[in-house]
Parts: C-alpha cells; sequence; structure tokens
C-alpha cells in the first residue's frame, strides 16, 4: 500500500514538474524546398476537323479501300518511325526498314513490318497509276518520287542517295 | 499625049506594084517594123518582137515582145502579148491612141525607165543611134496582168505580183502631168532562192510619169495587209554595198516614195530562235520621203511607234506552258535602226516571269544558243550582230510561281527596272545587268495569312554565272515588318532564289526581343510540295505566348527553338521540332484559375482545399530551365515540354488525335525523348 501511494506520488511530483518546463520543439522544415515531380498526359480530341482526310479517319487503315485515306490514317506512325529511325526513304520511292528496328520488341517489330508492307503497297499502287497518268514508264515514277521524298526528309531521317560512282547508300539527312 | 499617058499609067502600075510588095513585105515582116516603131517610140531600147499582124482597121496585135537597153543590152521587159489601137491622124503625131495588154506577163528590168528617157537625160547613146520625139499613149489598159522583177541589183532581188492598171493620157513627156496609178496585188519579194521576206495583199502605187523616169520619185505607195518577215534576207538587202570596187559607181541615185502608207502588215522578226520568231505585231504607219536604196540608213530615220499586247513567250517542251508574258511592249525605232538590230527604246509593261522549270529549260535553251552564236563572226557581218535596246524600260512586272502541274502562285511583287544598251540576246536569256528592282510597299498574301511592309524595295536579278554553273534567279527584299498569322517580326529580309529544280529562300528579322529565320524549298511538282525551316534565338516566351494562347497559359523567359516543316500547296503534312528554355522562367496555367473559381460547392471541405493546393500547384510553376519536342502530322501528333525548376520537375505530354479511333501505335507512346 506504501509502495503504492509512494510510486503516485513521485508519479505526480514528475507531472508537476515537467508541467512546469517549456514544451519541446519540434522542427519540421527540410533545409531544401519540397520538390513534387508531376507528370501528366493531355490528349485532344478534335471532332470539328473535316479535313480531306477525316472523312476517312474513322476507318481502319487496313479496312478503308481508298489508299490515299489508309495513307494518311498510317501518316502518324510512318512519322513515329521516322522520329525513332526505324524506317528510310529508299531509292524506289518505298520505305525501307532500317537496322535500328532489330532492336525493337518483338511486337514493336511486326508492327513496324506491316505498316511499311502496307504503306509500300499503298506506295506502288499510287505509283503505278501516276505512270498510267502521265505516260511514263514505272521505273521513272518511282525514280522522282523517291527524289521528292528524300528533298522533303527531316534532318537525321535516313535517305538512300546516289553516289558518284552511280551506286546507292544510306545517310542520315542533313539540315 | 498617048504616050505620056501610057508613061503615067506604067508609073502608077509600078507604084502599085511596088506599094502592092511594100504592103505585101510589110505584112509578111510586120514584126519588123514594129521592131523599127519600137526603136522609135523608144530611143533607148532594142526590140524584137517574135510575131505581130493587124486587125483591120488600125490594131496591132503582138506576141513575145522583148525591149532591150540600147547602151547595155540588159533585157528591160519581156511581154508575152498585147495589141495596140491608133489612127493614121496619130501616128503621124506619135500619138498611139490606145494600148491593151492581155493578161501579160511582164519580166521587168530595173532600168526599164531608160527606154523612155528623152536623149538628154539617158545614157550617152551609142555611135549612130537613132533617136526622136517620143510616141505618147492615150490609154495604156491592162485588166490583168503578172509582173516580175527578177535578178534586181546586186542582192539579187526578185519580185512577183499580179497587177492592173488604166493610165490616161500615158506620155514620158510633152504631155500634161497626170497622176496614174498602178494597182498590184498578191506581191512577194524575195531575195535569190531564199524565201519570201516580204508578200503583200494590195499594193497601189500613184506616180507620176515624169517624175518617175526623171527624179526616181513615186508619189505614194499604200501597202494594205501582208507580211515583212525582218531577217537575214532584209539585212542582206539593205546591207552596206562593199568598197572593193575603187572604180566609179554605177548604182542608179536612190528612188524616193514621196508618202508611204502601211496598214495591217504584219511584221515577224525572224531570228531562227523560235520564242522571237513568234513576235508578230501589225504595222499601221505612214511614212514620208522615204529613200529606197541599196544601204540601210537611207531607209529613213524617222521614229516610229509600234505597240504589241499580249505576247506569250512558251516553254520550248511545252506549247501550252507560258514563261513570260508581256502585256504591253512599246518599240520606238527607226527602219534603218530595226534592219541594224537596233531599238531606240522597249518599254515593257506589265511582264510576267512565270518561274517554273519550263522558265529555265527556256533559258537553258537560249544559253546553248548564244554558245553557238558566240563562235567567231566577222565583225563586218551585219547578220551575225545581236539586237540591241538603247533605252530598257520595264515596268509594274509580276512574278508567277508555277509548279509541275498546271497549278499558279501569284507573287504580289511588282518590278521595274531601267537599263541603257541591253542587247536583247541578253534580254532573251533574261540576263539583264540591272537588276529588276521591286519597289517599296506593303504586300499582302491573304491566302497564306502573310503580309510585309517593305521601305527599301528589293531586287529580282537573274543570275547566270556561268563559272558557277548555276542558272537562278534571285530576289531580295528588305523587310521593315512581316507578319504571318498572328506573328510579327521586323528588320526582316527575304531572299529567294529561283532554280530549275525549285524556289530555294532564307528570310530572317527580329522577332519578339530575338532574332528568328528560316528557309524554304518550293520543288517543281504537281502536288506542289515544299519544305521549310525555322530557328528562333532568345525569343521573349511571354509575349510569344501571348499571342498562342492568351486565356490559357503563359511563359516567361527566353526560348530557342528549331522547326521543320513539310507541306503541299497551303497543307502542312508534318511539322517536327525542338525547344530549349535556357535560363529562367515561370509557367502561369492562367486557364486553371477559372476551375479554381468554380469548384463545385458540394465537395467537401478536405476534397475542395486538396483540389485547390494541388490545382495551384500545378497552376504556378517556376523553372530553371526547359525542354521539349514535337512532332504534327496534319492534325494529330505529340508535343513534349519539360521544365526543371527549385519545386521539381513538370512534364507535359500533349497528344493531339484527329479522332478517337484505338488505331495507331504512336499514341500509346509517348513524346520522343
Amino acid at each position: 500500500m506504501e509502495k503504492t501511494l509512494r510510486q503516485s506520488l513521485t508519479f505526480f511530483a514528475t507531472l508537476a514538474l515537467l508541467s512546469g518546463c517549456a514544451a519541446p520543439t519540434v522542427n519540421l522544415a527540410t533545409s531544401d524546398p519540397i520538390k513534387v515531380d508531376i507528370a501528366m498526359r493531355l490528349d485532344v480530341y478534335q471532332y470539328g476537323q473535316k479535313t480531306d482526310q477525316a472523312a476517312g479517319a474513322a476507318a481502319p487503315a487496313s479496312t478503308t479501300t481508298d489508299p490515299k485515306i489508309r495513307r494518311d490514317n498510317r501518316m502518324a506512325d510512318i512519322q513515329d518511325f521516322k522520329n525513332n529511325r526505324l524506317i528510310g526513304e529508299g531509292k524506289d520511292g518505298l520505305l525501307v526498314i532500317q537496322e535500328a528496328a532489330t532492336e525493337e520488341t518483338p511486337d514493336r517489330r511486326d508492327y513496324v513490318r506491316i505498316a511499311v508492307v502496307e504503306e509500300n503497297a499503298d506506295r506502288m499502287a499510287q505509283m503505278k497509276a501516276d505512270a498510267e497518268k502521265d505516260k511514263v514508264s514505272l521505273p521513272e515514277v518511282q525514280s522522282r518520287t523517291a527524289e521528292l521524298w528524300r528533298n522533303r526528309s527531316f534532318k537525321n531521317e535516313w535517305i538512300e542517295v546516289p553516289t558518284a560512282k552511280g551506286e546507292w547508300k544510306w545517310i542520315q539527312k542533313e539540315g | 499625049m498617048r504616050r505620056w499617058l501610057r508613061v503615067v499609067l506604067i508609073f502608077l502600075g509600078v507604084i502599085v506594084v511596088v506599094l502592092g510588095a511594100a504592103i505585101f513585105l510589110a505584112a509578111r515582116h510586120l514584126s519588123t517594123l514594129a521592131e523599127w516603131a519600137l526603136e522609135r517610140a523608144m530611143p533607148g531600147v532594142t526590140a524584137s518582137v517574135q510575131s505581130a499582124s493587124v486587125t483591120l482597121p488600125s490594131q496591132l496585135n503582138f506576141q513575145n515582145l522583148v525591149l532591150k537597153s540600147r547602151t547595155s543590152g540588159e533585157t528591160l521587159l519581156t511581154l508575152n502579148g498585147g495589141s495596140a489601137n491608133f489612127d493614121f491622124s496619130g501616128l503621124r503625131h506619135r500619138q498611139i491612141r490606145e494600148i491593151r495588154l492581155v493578161e501579160p506577163v511582164i519580166s521587168l528590168s530595173p532600168r526599164f525607165g531608160e527606154a523612155f528617157l528623152p536623149p538628154s537625160s539617158r545614157a550617152p547613146e551609142a555611135p549612130g543611134a537613132t533617136v526622136g520625139r517620143p510616141w505618147s499613149v492615150g490609154q495604156l489598159v491592162c485588166d490583168y496582168g503578172i509582173l516580175r522583177v527578177l535578178q534586181f541589183g546586186a542582192n539579187d532581188l526578185a519580185l512577183q505580183a499580179k497587177f492592173a492598171c488604166d493610165f490616161q493620157n500615158f506620155s514620158p513627156t510633152g504631155a500634161p502631168e497626170a497622176e496614174h496609178e498602178l494597182v498590184l496585188w498578191d506581191l512577194s519579194a524575195s531575195k535569190g532562192a531564199s524565201p519570201n521576206f516580204l508578200t503583200l495583199d494590195l499594193v497601189r502605187a500613184t506616180f507620176k510619169f515624169a517624175s518617175l523616169l526623171e527624179k526616181q520619185t513615186i508619189s505614194k505607195i499604200s501597202l494594205e495587209g501582208g507580211t515583212l518577215i525582218v531577217g537575214q534576207s532584209l539585212r542582206e538587202l539593205f546591207a552596206p554595198a562593199p568598197t572593193t570596187s575603187p572604180g566609179p559607181s554605177k548604182a542608179s541615185p536612190p528612188w524616193m516614195v514621196q508618202t508611204l502608207d502601211i496598214a495591217q502588215v504584219n511584221v515577224r522578226i525572224d531570228d531562227e530562235r523560235p520564242e522571237i520568231t513568234d513576235i508578230t505585231f501589225a504595222l499601221n504607219t505612214t511614212l514620208q520621203k522615204i529613200p529606197l536604196s541599196q544601204t540601210a540608213s537611207a531607209l529613213g530615220a524617222e521614229d516610229q511607234i509600234v505597240e504589241i499586247t499580249n505576247l506569250d513567250i512558251l516553254s520550248p517542251h511545252d506549247p501550252l506552258t507560258k514563261v513570260l508574258t508581256l502585256e504591253h511592249i512599246y518599240f520606238h525605232f527607226t527602219l534603218a535602226g530595226i534592219i541594224k538590230r537596233q531599238i531606240a527604246d522597249l518599254t515593257l509593261k506589265g511582264p510576267t516571269i512565270h518561274v517554273g522549270p519550263d522558265l529555265f529549260w527556256y533559258m537553258e535553251n537560249i544559253q546553248k544558243r548564244l554558245g553557238i552564236s558566240s563562235a567567231p563572226t566577222d565583225a563586218s557581218d551585219p547578220t551575225g550582230r545581236g539586237w540591241t535596246i538603247e533605252r530598257l524600260f520595264v515596268a509594274e512586272g509580276k512574278v508567277v510561281i508555277g509548279s509541275g502541274g498546271r497549278r499558279k502562285y501569284g507573287i504580289p511583287l511588282e518590278f521595274y527596272t531601267k537599263a541603257q544598251d541591253v542587247a536583247l540576246d541578253n534580254l532573251a536569256a533574261l540576263k539583264l545587268e540591272a537588276a529588276l528592282e521591286i519597289p517599296p510597299e506593303h504586300y499582302v498574301f491573304d491566302s497564306y495569312q502573310v503580309e510585309f511592309t517593305s521601305e527599301k524595295g528589293g531586287t529580282l536579278k537573274f543570275s547566270y554565272p556561268p563559272e558557277k554553273g548555276e542558272k537562278n534567279l534571285v530576289g531580295d527584299i528588305t523587310l521593315t515588318k512581316i507578319r504571318w498569322r498572328q506573328y510579327q517580326a521586323s528588320d526582316a529580309f527575304v531572299s529567294v532564289t529561283f532554280s530549275k529544280e525549285g524556289i530555294n529562300g532564307l528570310f530572317g528579322g527580329s522577332l519578339y526581343r530575338g532574332k528568328a529565320g528560316g528557309g524554304f524549298s518550293f520543288f517543281f511538282d504537281a502536288a506542289s510540295p515544299w519544305i521549310g525551316w525555322l530557328y528562333g534565338n532568345a525569343i521573349d516566351l511571354r509575349r510569344l505566348t501571348d499571342i498562342v494562347s492568351p486565356q490559357n497559359f503563359r511563359m516567361t523567359g527566353p526560348i530557342t527553338f528549331t522547326l521543320q516543316m513539310d507541306a503541299q500547296g497551303k497543307t502542312f503534312e508534318r511539322i517536327l521540332g525542338k525547344i530549349k528554355i535556357p535560363q529562367p522562367g515561370k509557367l502561369t496555367i492562367t486557364k486553371l484559375d477559372a476551375f479554381l473559381d468554380d469548384l463545385p460547392p458540394r465537395w467537401t471541405m478536405l476534397k475542395r482545399d486538396s483540389t485547390r493546393i494541388a490545382l495551384e500547384t500545378l497552376r504556378d510553376f517556376e523553372y530553371d530551365s526547359g525542354t521539349g519536342n514535337f512532332w504534327f502530322v496534319r492534325s494529330q501528333g505529340i508535343f513534349r515540354l519539360q521544365l526543371q525548376g527549385p519545386q521539381g520537375l513538370r512534364s507535359f505530354d500533349v497528344v493531339l488525335h484527329s479522332d478517337d479511333s484505338p488505331q495507331g501505335q504512336w499514341k500509346k507512346r509517348s513524346a520522343n525523348p
């Protein structure tokens, strides 16, 4: 009993002693400001666009019958491939898959391959139609189409160019 | 008495016999008599008549008459046939009532006039020549004849025409001076065997016989319709005569025309260059006192002004494609000058240069021909010289850009120039030494939403430096202000080079406290493809974002960017670029203020406050630097921006979709690293 009383007195004496002291300061600030990294993606859909290609844009590239619409629908992917140096413009007016594509995942490689095959098929159909319309040979149309693609390529995109020796080589276009 | 009577009868009988014999002989030798009579009538000639006959009572018919000069023996006139009506009393007075030429074919010598000259004014007579008073003709009629002048003079000039005449009181001398009119049609002139240099539909020559013979002067010549080809033949015809012979000149004094009326005679410049050969204009003019001599200088120095409208010079490869259109051309020249290929003044008003591959093919063709013609030539040969223009003035010139197809893009630039002593060969090769000047003006390209103001103007220059192997047209213009859509630059310049492959341009200027510039290449193709590139350095982002999106966001600090674009006509196919923000600035997404003001009141306090804190964190961000890149294909693509600041990293990917189709792997990917 006495022991219990002594413990209680000690507790209250300690409590009274502590209550007479100032409260301790807890510093929550940091020496550097708080950094918040924010990454956000904003998807903007333009439903009001009524351009030539928009008419067929809703249709999947592979299902529409108009090669021009198919090519329009495919343009962004083709540009994405070019930006990543996966494909280049060849000497015959067709796209050629570049070595960098081998470093992609198998799914991505397949996607690139199919897109290039389909794009080349549509390009070839267009060039045959041009040859028929202009009454010139297909190789001539291919040659001038390739030249136009070379001229229109952006800096660092792959293009196949003629050399002084009459051969062809792949280079990244200079600015 | 009887004896005398018998003598008289015998005498009369003899006379009758003699007369009969004479008449018989005369009838048998009528052509000889005709020759004798003609030689009496025209003392300067010797005549030969193949056959002659008399139709009673007073008509003499003849065939194949030839008159030759008594002095030189030159054939002056050949006549297939004709008739002369006379009466005996008239013959006594050396008068023929009428000469009628029936469908004659006259081969005429230019010395034909000598046949009619009175003794005092013609060449010295041959010894023993018989002379007498010339005959007069009451009427000389020809309803339809053919006139040929062959081997005229040293230049072997040949003329052919059909003619008709009705000369009254046709008398070389003695009779009162009367004006006669000779009508010719279907006239053609050539030099030797060369093609005709002149064809005329109708010619009316009015003359007095005395003036014609004594002064070699024709009162008036009217030319209506036809074609004059100013070319080799004409130049040789009027070239100065060679001075190899020191002897006395036998040249006749120059023939003069008091009045030469020319109406609707098309003049064609035959220059062996198709585009110049095609230059044809109608000549309508009246010239006074024109000497028709062998020298160009004698042609007369009267000023002539000719206007040509809507002249098109066409592509050597495509007759439907124009390379040069000349709306109004004013030539100021003299006949003597034009023969010598000299034009005093040439004013081109409203010319249009159609810039395209055909223009440069045309220039190449010209260049090749000039290369051929630049071989050493005899300086004394005027045919080897090119055309020269003493003073050239070009005003209100336009440039039209043509692609490979039929599509044309007009550039609202006007150019003008003044030049002196320009060789037309150079003009044809578009190699003017003086550049075409672009005047200071405010230009608006509505369809491209571009306008610019030039206070200094510029130049447009065709450049053909053979040492560089370049063939192009260079336009430079200094711009005070330039605006594209809502973006405005100042202190700008544009330099454009037109070549066979396309059009290349460079431009630059001040833009929002920084510098911007770029270039473009326009390729000649049916679809009008072109590429462009643009750079900006230290551009004030605040002013830029206030224009781009004034209600949505604002950034501050300088920005540097590069941008490439690939387009067809007015449609941008592809855009690719990079940006860099090298110095501190602040991003404020002002659009978020509207969200903050409109937070739903039904939300709990905790939700409202946490949303507010999140949006404010997003709205205001101070950065030290930033980078970004973007690419767009037509109306879709990705814009990526990373801002690095004391408060962390802000990474924005804005993906622009043209539709909500899930197709396209690019949509699942972020922007390029």
